[in-house]
């Protein structure tokens, strides 16, 4: 027994020390000679890249100096090392779009991928996770009122999403009003934002965007499409919900349609980042996220970065959705003739809002209001909640 | 039932119904009457 024991010991002090050894393997470790490389292909890739040559080179400048400061020399956690190179290169920049970061995976397939046609087994597998999180669309939803609800989280590509926002705009088409949902989204594609947007204009095509890109020196202009499939809805009130979260493309489609007056921005100041552009490998360990590019807006001739987008109604992200909501409903009763519409529209709004301001009852009220009232009866419990039920199953 | 104010009540997943409850000059509880979004109401004196 005590022989066991004592082998089972053995055992699991050799299990700890293989763990530990494989463990200690399998962590790397980034050298000097890494670093000093690492920062000085940045440095040179940002000066040919970004989109503000001047602010590149301060970059540059901050990064070798605090480099031959030994602000790096302790570091050796090599993803704590594009961490802090990413904190260092926003903290001259503001950009948040401005990133480094360790990935050699990513680093080879980019680095082996360059010049060459996409690879399509690549290519099928993104569009896979793609459908599996629906391209983003996660609900579309009727509330009560026939104001039309959509949460989704990010815009693909237009080839990508094209049929998923059809589907989604032909459940809406009926709908009184929108909410779109932008608390979540991170941004992505311009055509796709194109596309959502085309929905919400007529066939003349408005101008919502341009995109100036400086390794390129090209400008792309971003006009809304003719056609759509499905059908457009110029006219219904539109209102867009953002948070601190609602980044770059999600804050472009607020922008857009802001400045355009199509719709109200509900929620909060953005997270501000207006500057595109695609990640790169600096080498075989570390990718970088270049904006190389800057968004143009046709009517302000300017871009949400440093400002993010502001809302037109300021409220926190929690309350943003039944803030718009109540907002819609007014709006359909001010613009409706028939009465009886008009106030089950405000009834709904009054409801709604309650449920967001609900005035607290003390005990002593609650419990006066319990009895009998007929065939109905009022009681109260002591998890301070107050029901009422009629004798009849169909009566409140 | 949740309290839109101090006297009249909603509840969940019947958008169109509320419950009022009626008092009289002194304050005491005297009825309640169901309020509908159509307008409609009907009320009930206080049995017990």
């Amino acid at each position: 027994m005590i022989s066991q024991q004592k082998f089972t010991t053995v055992i699991i002090v050799l299990l700890f020390l293989i763990v530990s050894l494989s463990f200690s393997q399998e962590k790397p470790k980034i050298d000097a000679g890494l670093k000093e490389k690492t920062i000085n292909k940045i440095c040179k890739m940002l000066t040919e890249n970004y989109v503000f040559p001047e602010t590149a080179n301060k970059i540059s400048e901050y990064l070798k100096t605090q480099s031959n400061t030994n602000a790096y020399d302790n570091i050796t956690d090599p993803v704590e090392f594009g961490e802090i190179l990413t904190s260092d290169v926003q903290s001259i920049s503001k950009d948040k779009h401005l990133r480094i970061r360790y990935s050699p995976e990513d680093a080879k397939r980019m680095k082996e991928s360059e010049g060459q046609r996409p690879d399509p087994e690549r290519e099928k597998e993104m569009l896979q996770m793609m459908k599996a999180e629906n391209f983003g669309f996660k609900t579309v939803e009727r509330l009560s009122g026939n104001i039309g609800y959509v949460d989704f989280r990010y815009f693909g590509d237009e080839e990508v999403i094209k049929e998923t926002v059809a589907s989604v705009m032909k459940f809406l088409a009926n709908t009184d009003a929108i909410i779109f949902d932008l608390r979540l989204n991170g941004g992505g594609s311009p055509t796709g934002i194109r596309l959502i947007c085309s929905y919400l204009f007529g066939d003349t095509p408005v101008h919502l965007n341009d995109l100036y890109f400086r390794p390129t020196d090209e400008t792309e202009e971003f006009w809304t499409l003719r056609k759509v499939d499905g059908k457009k809805m110029p006219d219904i009130p539109v209102y867009v919900l953002t948070s601190s979260f609602t980044f770059s493309g999600a804050e472009e489609f607020s922008y857009n349609l802001k400045n355009l007056k199509r719709a109200v921005i509900v929620g909060e100041t953005t997270g501000v980042g207006a500057h595109p552009g695609g990640t790169m490998p600096v080498n075989n360990d570390y990718v970088i996220f270049m904006p190389g590019g800057r968004a143009i807006n046709p009517i302000t001739h300017t871009n949400w970065e440093g400002t993010g987008v502001t809302p037109d109604v300021p409220v926190t992200s929690e309350k943003a959705l039944e803030t718009a909501y109540v907002i819609a409903l007014k709006k359909l009763a001010d613009n409706i003739k028939d009465d009886i519409t008009k106030k089950r529209y405000l009834w709904l709004a009054e409801s709604i809002t309650a449920s967001i301001n609900a005035p607290v009852l003390d005990e002593k009220t609650m419990q006066s209001y319990t009895g009998t009232y007929g065939n109905r009866k009022i009681t109260y419990d002591s998890a301070s909640c107050i029901t009422s039920a009629g004798k009849d199953k169909n009566m409140l | 039932m949740t309290p839109i104010s101090e006297d009249t009540f909603m509840f969940k997943d019947l958008d169109y119904f509320r419950l009022r409850i009626d008092k009289d000059a002194n304050g005491n509880v005297t009825g309640v009457t169901g309020l509908y979004d159509n307008g409609d109401k009907e009320s009930s004196q206080k049995t017990n």
